[in-house]
Formats: C-alpha cells, sequence, structure tokens
C-alpha cells in the first residue's frame, strides 16, 4: 500500500494558550511495498508523524493517503475501522499492552473485533503465532509467563493477525539483547517479503537503517528536513552530525579512513560495502 | 589490591523457576575497578547484581562487600556503599525538579541543608546538568535523564556504583556522555568502583575485565581484548561481534589480506592504513 502526506500540518491543542506545533508542512510519498525508516532526535516529530499513519491523530489541515484512503481534519472516526485494519502499529514495549489470560486469546483480539468469526480469528492467530516464531504449545499459557523477547513476539503477532498491509514499528527491538534485536529484525524483513507489506521503521539505530531501509526521512523541529535513499541521507557526514545523528558504524569508520588517504566513490554504510570497496587499495591474499 | 566486592559459591533459584537463575557463581572486584557484566537477557546477570544489594534473598553462599559480610543484618550498611542505575531513566524520579531529585537520597540520609545544597551543585555539575537544575526532569532527554539519575547517585558518595542496562534505551549521542562521565568520575577523588551490566560493547569496551554469564553461569572472564577475541563466546552467548571483528571477516571474503587475530577499531584502522602504504 502505497502513502503520501500532502502539506499535512498538525497542531497540538490549536486555539489555546497550550497551541503547539506537531508537524509543519510535511510532505512525501511510501511506495508499495517498501522499506522505509523515520529517524530524528526525541521530540522530532516521529511518533506525531506515525500517528496519522492510522488516524490516531487528523492532520490539522493537508491530507493523508493510504492506498485509496483519505485522512483529513474533517474525516469522522467512524470512517476509521478500515484504516485501522490495514495500517498495524507496534508501539515502543508492545509487550505492556497484552492483557489476555491465553497467548492465542491476545492474538485473537484483533481479528475478533474486526468482525472475523471466532473460528476465523482462532486460525489467524495461529498463523501470525506461526509467522513471528512462537511454538505451539505457548498458545495455551499465559502470555505474563513468557520471557521479554517471547511476550514481544506475542504483542507483535497480535497486530499481525488482522492481516495488516502497512506495518508501523515504533523502536521495535529498544531493550532487546543484540541476538534478539538480530533475530527480529531478519524477522520483520522476512514478514515484509512474505506478505508484500509496506514497512515503516522509527528508529535510532542507523545500522539498522543501512541494512534495511529503502529510504529513510529525517525528522527534525516538527520538519522533514530530508527523504532519500540511505545513501543519500549519510553521504553527507557534516549535514548527519550537525542533526546530532549518527553515522551508520561502517560509515563512520570509512570518514577515518579517508584520512589516511583511502578514497571510496560513495560513503559505505555496510561491513560488506566497505570491504568491497577496499578491494585494490588493499593487498590480496596468496600474493 | 584491596577486594570490595567478593561473591563466593552464590546460587538461587526463583520460587516458581525450574532451574536455578544463579549458579555457583564466584568471583572478586577491586576497590576501583571497572567491571562489566555481559551476556544475553535472561542469563542471570540482573539476579546477580540485585543480589550485591540484598534484593534477593539467596540461601546458598556468600556476599562480602568493602568488608561487611550480607545478612538481613547487615543489609542497611552493605546499601550504603552501592548506587544503582536502571535501564528506564522514567521509572526512577522523584522530584519536581532535576535538583529535587539529586537531593532527595541526601535528605533521607539526614544531610544538613548547606552540605547538602552544595553536594547537590558538585554532582550535577560533575555530570554537567547543573544548568537544568530547576527543569522538570520528564522534559529531559534521555541521555540527560540517565546523568540526573546518576547525579543522584554520586551526591550519594558511594563507594560502588551498579549500572542495570543504564545505556540501553539511549541513542548512541546519549550512551557517549554518560560513558565519558562515568570515565571522568573515575579519575576524580570518588573514583568509585564501578559494575555494569551490557550487551552494548562500546560501553563493555571500556571496562578493565568482563565477566561473561550465560544460563546462570559464569563461563568466561578476562579483559575485553581476551574476550572480544573468542568468537565463538560471543556467538554462544548471544553478544555481538565487534565492528572490527565484522569488517575483518568481509575483507577475508572479498579475497583480501585480513588481520589474523583481534584488533581493536583503532588498531585496525592502522593495520589497514600500514597494509594500504605496501600497494
Amino acid at each position: 500500500m502505497a502513502i503520501t502526506f500532502d502539506h499535512v500540518n498538525y497542531m497540538y491543542q490549536p486555539n489555546s494558550p497550550f497551541e503547539a506545533v506537531g508537524l509543519s508542512d510535511v510532505s512525501f510519498t511510501v511506495p508499495s511495498e517498501s522499506f522505509t525508516a523515520i529517524i530524528g532526535h526525541t521530540g522530532s516529530g516521529k511518533s506525531t508523524l506515525v500517528q496519522h499513519l492510522n488516524g490516531l491523530l487528523k492532520p490539522t489541515s493537508g491530507t493523508v493517503t493510504v492506498d485509496d484512503f483519505q485522512l483529513t481534519a474533517k474525516t469522522t472516526n467512524k470512517h476509521l475501522k478500515s484504516l485501522h485494519q490495514h495500517v498495524g502499529m507496534v508501539f515502543q514495549f508492545p509487550e505492556n499492552q497484552l492483557f489476555d489470560q491465553t497467548v492465542e486469546r491476545d492474538i485473537a483480539f484483533g481479528p475478533l473485533n474486526f468482525g472475523f468469526t471466532n473460528e476465523e480469528a482462532m486460525s489467524l492467530a495461529h498463523q501470525a503465532a506461526h509467522d513471528v516464531g512462537l511454538p505451539d504449545e505457548l498458545l495455551n499459557r499465559s502470555p505474563f509467563e513468557l520471557s521479554g523477547g517471547q511476550m514481544r513476539r506475542v504483542a507483535i503477532a497480535g497486530v499481525l493477525a488482522s492481516q495488516p498491509r502497512v506495518l508501523v514499528l515504533d523502536e521495535p527491538t529498544a531493550g532487546l539483547d543484540p541476538r534478539g534485536r538480530a533475530e527480529m529484525m531478519a524477522m520483520f524483513a522476512k514478514l515484509k517479503a512474505d506478505q508484500q507489506l509496506t514497512v515503516i521503521l522509527v528508529t535510532h539505530q542507523m545500522d539498522d537503517v543501512a541494512d534495511y531501509a529503502d529510504q529513510a526521512l529525517v525528522m527534525a523541529h516538527s520538519n522533514l528536513i530530508k527523504a532519500g535513499t540511505p545513501a543519500e541521507i549519510f553521504a553527507d557526514p557534516e549535514w548527519v552530525k550537525a542533526q546530532q545523528l549518527a553515522l551508520p558504524t561502517a560509515a563512520n569508520f570509512a570518514q577515518h579512513l579517508v584520512t589516511r588517504g583511502f578514497e571510496f566513490d560513495s560513503l559505505p554504510l555496510t561491513a560488506e560495502q566497505l570491504a568491497m570497496q577496499l578491494r585494490g587499495q588493499l593487498p590480496k591474499e596468496g600474493r | 589490591m584491596t577486594k570490595i566486592i567478593s561473591v563466593n559459591d552464590l546460587s538461587y533459584q526463583y520460587p516458581d523457576a525450574d532451574r536455578p537463575t544463579l549458579n555457583h557463581i564466584s568471583f572478586e572486584v577491586n576497590a576501583g575497578e571497572w567491571v562489566a557484566i555481559v551476556g544475553h537477557n535472561g542469563s542471570g546477570k540482573s539476579t546477580l547484581v540485585r543480589a550485591l544489594d540484598g534484593l534477593i534473598d539467596f540461601k546458598s553462599g556468600t556476599v562480602t562487600v568493602a568488608g561487611t559480610k550480607l545478612s538481613p543484618e547487615s543489609v542497611w550498611l552493605v546499601r550504603e556503599h552501592i548506587g544503582m542505575v536502571f535501564q528506564n531513566p522514567d521509572n526512577q524520579f522523584v522530584g519536581a525538579t532535576v535538583a529535587d531529585d539529586v537531593a532527595f537520597g541526601l535528605e533521607n540520609a539526614g544531610i544538613p541543608r548547606p552540605e547538602m545544597q552544595q553536594r547537590v551543585q558538585d554532582a550535577l555539575e560533575a555530570v554537567d546538568m547543573w544548568q537544568f537544575a530547576e527543569r522538570e526532569p520528564s522534559r529531559l532527554s534521555g541521555g540527560q535523564k540517565q546523568r540526573v539519575a546518576l547525579a543522584g547517585i554520586i551526591a550519594m558518595n558511594p563507594s560502588i556504583i551498579v549500572l542495570d542496562e543504564a545505556t540501553s534505551m539511549l541513542d548512541p549521542h546519549g550512551r557517549q556522555t554518560v560513558l565519558s562521565v562515568l570515565q571522568h568520575l573515575r579519575r576524580s577523588n570518588q573514583a568509585p568502583t564501578i559494575l555494569s551490566i551490557t550487551h552494548d560493547l562500546s560501553e563493555a569496551a571500556q571496562a578493565q575485565r568482563l565477566l561473561v554469564m550465560d544460563n546462570g553461569q559464569l563461563i568466561s572472564e578476562g579483559t575485553p581484548r581476551t574476550i572480544f577475541s573468542d568468537e565463538q563466546l560471543l556467538e554462544s552467548t548471544g553478544l555481538d561481534l565487534p565492528f572490527s571483528t565484522k569488517l575483518s571477516q568481509q575483507l577475508a571474503k572479498q579475497g583480501l589480506i585480513a588481520p589474523k587475530q583481534y584488533l581493536t577499531d583503532d588498531e585496525l584502522e592502522d593495520w589497514l592504513w600500514q597494509s594500504h602504504l605496501t600497494m
């Protein structure tokens, strides 16, 4: 599902003494089935932006288009249901939102709510549990007896069970250990490929942007200040630093090598890209 | 060297668990040392430091902190030596302003007001947050919040500071500011012993010694260099490989000469430069 923001403005508490700008004239397009990262530091407007994707917030002016659904200031809450079903949101620490007595019932809650029969909802729940790698024997356990990583998978399965076409992930790996982080990011990449999902990832991990994103949006002070491929975003390290953002680890290392006389056609963003660009600048094995 | 922490054959099993969370753990920490405890989620790291602070009631083994053996009678004495900073900064604020928050522990300890004010100021200056003294803690960034939490600990002048994944929710910039405050603190007169639980390799690299936990057991210990050299150990315990190791692996994949042993990022940079010059 393609997503377009067309001159979207959002004011918090408009016409009151507490009026504050949340989004200022934001326009961009996310192609269907792409992976988009949203970066920028705390308070830059990232969360305000993603809350427009499923109508948790409505623009004060401008239009958000998700597939053929249009969200404006005038959209009534009654019309938001199809948007809610098509755009799945995974918030930070989603395990805090688990509530039901069994894993199965917790995951099936979304589909039941969207009008699927009990049987359909259970089947969707089992499929979603399988997709996030939860073993069947956990389905009848209480979600609160599981490990932190498993609880997070239950919460994500609960979002996937409603078969969204767009998956919005707000720092989904916060608090996980390195192996858990890598496994979860690989899982999202696989879900995206298998189910042709459009993925929006809010993150502070620049290495994830380099490894997974097709494009990135940079937010600062409620404005969209840059949009492009990761290579375009990180191409100017001085600009990145001025925005108080970090470079991917490999790009940072490559910067150091440039001061030592190495040359790169474009700034490498991953260890693999860096090693490839070092061919011809380093001796080969076995000579 | 004076031993400030001695843990001897410590075991603990949570009431409903089917296996022990701590399984015959023994180690010692020297006064002034920086030790990092690494291992994946659920390996027992957090339970171990909770045992040091008397927060879990273990039945088997002994813990001795600054010469005092931990017991129900001595627990308050032991806690005076230990200051803890936790993962989520939002869960640990009690004051309406940054200064009030830092003063909380001192007020509880009955420190006279003029001395308290001085210690609050000194602690906030140590973490470079004095200019925020009258601000609301909830309006700070993650890195600033953890520096305030750290100031609350510094003000109490404990001999041991424990960081329980204190930088894991911070962005790279926030993490760096917290780590540089700690480096600075170690060179100050307080020179506390630091015990940091982490799975961030850049944080672990700052320590003098690493303890590696897996499945409730202490499976390895050594300098960061020794531990980071052991790729198999890092992978089997769910830790990340250092960037320098990842790049060396990629160089070999491209058919290029790669270093044969572990190098830090800086050392690898030098090594690549030397290698480049031979072309």
